[in-house]
């Protein structure tokens, strides 16, 4: 049994030198090959005995101190990690270690060369490195499209962290606001907002939750100074402990012209409504009015006259009636255009021909050339009209006056 | 449908272009801006808002004399003698008139501290309050609401339109132009009775172009632009005749992050407090390898060595007087390390290597003098790097344009045959060439856009009808 106060035996020594996976190489003080172990015999076909290391293992070096040196090199750079020289063979790759046997001699009485097999240190950082790339690769296609969504989205996004400060800003953002978008980042969210009526603005920020999603119109700042109306929807999301907040920020400027246009034609269309209103009510009421004379008169005067008309069987009397109600008749039409006057009525044909001329302004001469009759007969035919209508005497209405307004058939 | 008639039209919305479009109408025209992208202000409103002024009221104050000579000479420096002398001389000639038209006739405010950049000979740049040309570009844009300038965006030039004697007198515009399909939008004539004013900025994105130029610059070189610089309209210059001038020099930014796109947040804290106040080192050696406030030309050169590995290290004391740290830190930009140990460990650094740099450096900003590179420290604030530490991974990007068309000191663009005047054409700012050479020192940029912005549309303003 091994105890650690037994000084190992040479054969043990023997068994670990044959046994270790690693190429051990023993050489003299001038690098020459003097021993080797198994592992080194199976890979150089035990041809290395008393060859130089170097040419062995086929470094580029010319003699020991240049070998020395290249190999050395590797392990001697301060505050840096250790470095080695990787030597490949038949796909295994071996990691060259050198060390000076006797190290406190100052020459050496040979040297130990261990190569330590890393093939699988290799590989599984190449595996790695592939891993890595995949995942980086993957990565940059969701940030593409991250980026893309951002950008392509038609209203403005701004991301404000925990010190109220614009982080990040897309395209249309930086559209609305003027601003380019390295003038945007860093700034404080509320120098974009028109002061007074944006406290609502601040206080939404502290009180707003995950999930809530608040929406309000704003008076924003433009890069010249002028202001305009927008809408600001905010919602938050907590990311690592602090807060980020998300505004989209939507331009209404034009929205809100259209919208007073509107008002203003609405306001127009009501005042107009309203006189219509008022028309037609008017109207209306002149309507009953109008109807409830007719009623009154029909029921007061033309159905008893008709009573009357019936029940009579004197001519004169029926006659006389009959007048009467002509003139009730007549009398319902008063108002209208086309207002009939009865006494028109009891003109015959040629004094109802005539007054058509004289309401066409034809002198009693024109006339008389005009339908051959003798110019006293015109003069007679209006003697005759004048008393007909009632206009007789004084001469102060002219026919021509008269007629002018009435309506003749 | 009928043509739309302006007296002058600006293409573009930036520093140089709406400058144009202000002093146009201040002098009576009818003007309008088109700008091809979504938001106006293209590089303008991203940049760092910083400008050189000679002659400063702030210079007074601190007694640092100063004069257009002397600038000039600065910028013949870093250009190498590359420069157009008159067109420098101009800007430098008139950088305190163009300061004090932002300050009080458009109300821009300015910090109280003058910044000594890199290359520049004195301390003479100004920087906005807030860091950034953003408040500038939103100030020119107020005054235009106010003075009636339209300012149309997704509205693209697609050519200039020219009569039989060569003049300039109108564009064939896209509108509704989604940047960058090229097939969005609908065409539209607009017509201009004086002028047309190009200010479109440069073409660092366009990767086509830029590679005609230098074939090296393929698309493995990162921007600091915004995605609009591009060249056609550059392009659209050269065909009605305009002259090309120094296309292939570019500017790369010596400050900005690997770890971020674009001009990012933490390019202004390296151009403020890392270079002036902190060491850039190679974190592959552990030491500095140049003057961290040399011009922009070198230090990019130094630093895109193969196998060079550089990263700005500042001291807690100088890191907190940038009030945007805290937004660098959240976007990973800027590192902070309580101890070297901690750095070292991250970043892979020779502890034994960069802690004699941090000493060696810390006695040079204890005497004032810094014996290695000459890196010339303020005399009044001088810092120490010791923990906690702040650390910035560097990678120079393409920044900015030195090339671009042929202009005179009046702004008016210049035939390649003629080298005469084109009637009815004026150009500005990143797109013309000539005024910073080789390289371009910082804040020249936004000085020459606002000079030649406002010469460009007043000049404009004084063309003939056609």
């Amino acid at each position: 049994m091994l105890t650690h106060e037994e000084k190992l035996e040479n054969s043990i020594f023997e068994e670990v030198f044959e046994s270790t996976s690693n190429l051990v190489i023993v050489t003299d003080n001038k690098g020459c090959i003097v021993h080797t172990n198994n592992k080194v015999e199976q890979l150089f076909n035990a041809k290395c005995l008393g060859m130089p290391f170097w040419n062995c293992l086929g470094l580029e070096c010319r003699n020991l101190d240049e070998a020395l040196k290249f190999l050395g090199t590797f392990s001697q750079l301060p505050g840096t990690e250790r470095k080695s020289y990787t030597y490949e063979t038949n796909g295994v790759f071996y990691d060259i270690n050198i060390i000076k046997l006797n190290k406190s001699d100052k020459t050496p009485k040979g040297f130990l060369i261990i190569l330590n097999d890393i093939t699988s240190l290799i590989k599984g950082r190449e595996e790695l490195e592939r891993r890595v790339e995949l995942r980086t690769s993957d990565l940059t296609r969701y940030q593409k499209m991250l980026q893309a969504v951002f950008q392509a989205v038609g209203k403005g996004i701004l991301l404000i962290d925990d010190d109220r400060e614009i982080i990040k800003s897309n395209q249309k953002a930086c559209e609305i606001f003027g601003f380019h978008s390295t003038n945007l980042l860093g700034m404080e969210i509320s120098t974009l907002f028109n002061a007074s009526p944006n406290e609502n603005l601040l206080d939404t920020l502290d009180s707003i939750i995950e999930g809530q999603i608040v929406s309000s119109e704003i008076s924003a700042i433009y890069f010249d100074q002028s202001i305009f109306p927008a809408v600001f929807t905010l919602s938050v999301i907590i990311i690592d402990g602090h807060r980020l907040w998300i505004g989209i920020i939507e331009d209404i400027t034009e929205q809100k012209s259209m919208e007073l246009q509107l008002n203003q034609e609405k306001i127009a269309t009501e005042e107009v409504n309203i006189t219509l209103r008022n028309v037609l009510k008017t109207i209306q009421n002149e309507k009953r009015e109008l109807t409830n004379n007719i009623s009154n008169i029909i029921a007061k005067d033309i159905l008893p006259a008709l009573d009357k008309i019936k029940s009579n069987t004197n001519d004169a009397e029926q006659n006389g009636y009959i007048d009467f109600l002509g003139e009730l008749l007549v009398s319902l039409t008063k108002g209208s255009e086309s207002a009939l006057d009865s006494r028109l009525l009891r003109l015959s044909k040629t004094e109802m021909k005539i007054c058509k001329f004289i309401q066409s302004g034809f002198s009693s001469k024109e006339i008389s050339s005009t339908i051959n009759l003798a110019f006293d007969t015109i003069q007679t035919h209006r003697k005759n009209i004048r008393k007909k209508l009632g206009l007789s005497g004084s001469g102060d209405i002219s026919l021509y006056g008269y007629l002018k307004n009435q309506k003749l058939v | 449908m009928p043509n739309e008639i302006y007296d002058v039209i600006v293409v573009g919305s930036g520093f140089a272009g709406l400058s144009a479009a202000i002093e146009a109408r201040n002098a009576g025209c009818s003007v309008l801006v088109i700008e091809k992208m979504r938001v106006p202000g293209g590089n303008s409103a991203i940049c760092g808002g910083l400008i050189a002024v000679v002659d400063s009221p702030l210079q007074a104050v601190e007694k640092k004399s100063d004069s257009p000579q002397i600038l000039v000479n600065d910028m013949l420096n870093a250009g190498k003698g590359l420069n157009h002398l008159a067109l420098t001389q101009t800007v430098a000639d008139q950088s305190l008139d163009a300061f004090l038209w932002l300050r009080d006739y458009l109300g821009v405010s300015f910090k109280d501290d003058l910044i000594h950049g890199g290359g520049h000979s004195v301390p003479r740049l100004y920087i906005t309050e807030n860091y950034s040309g953003v408040s500038v570009v939103q100030a020119l844009l107020v005054k235009c609401r106010e003075l009636g300038i339209p300012v149309q965006l997704k509205c693209a030039m697609k050519n200039l339109i020219t009569d039989d004697s060569g003049r300039v007198i109108g564009l064939n515009s896209i509108s509704g132009f989604v940047f960058p399909q090229q097939n969005s939008g609908k065409e539209k004539k607009i017509m201009a009775k004086k002028a047309v004013i190009l200010a479109t900025g440069g073409f660092c994105q366009d990767i086509k172009f830029r590679m005609i130029q230098n074939p090296k610059l393929n698309d493995s070189f990162k921007t600091t632009n915004h995605s609009g610089a591009t060249a056609e309209s550059l392009v659209s210059a050269l065909k009605v005749g305009a002259t090309p001038v120094q296309l292939s020099w570019f500017q790369f930014g010596p400050w900005t992050s690997r770890d971020e796109n674009g001009w990012g947040t933490s390019s202004m804290f390296t151009l403020l407090i890392g270079f002036p106040h902190g060491i850039m080192i190679d974190a592959n050696t552990g030491k500095r390898f140049v003057n961290e406030l040399t011009d922009r030309l070198s230090r990019s050169n130094e630093m895109t060595i193969s196998g060079r590995d550089p990263m700005i290290i500042v001291g807690e004391e100088a890191a907190l007087n940038y009030p945007k740290l805290q937004l660098c830190i959240k976007r990973n930009a800027v590192k902070r390390y309580e101890s070297l140990e901690a750095l070292v460990l991250d970043q892979s650094i020779n502890i034994a290597t960069l802690t004699t740099t941090i000493n060696e450096y810390n006695k040079y900003a204890d005497t004032g003098i810094d014996l290695e590179f000459n890196k010339p420290f303020n005399q009044n604030k001088r810092y120490q790097i010791k923990a906690p530490y702040y650390l910035v991974r560097l990678a120079p990007k393409l920044h900015y344009c030195n090339g671009g068309i042929q202009i005179n000191s009046q702004a008016q663009v210049l035939d390649i045959s003629t080298h005469k005047p084109i009637p009815g054409f004026y150009a500005a700012g990143e797109m013309t060439g000539g005024v910073h050479g080789a390289s371009r020192l910082g804040g020249m940029s936004f000085c020459e856009c606002i000079v030649f912005g406002r010469i460009a549309g007043i000049n404009a303003s004084n063309e003939s009808d056609c």
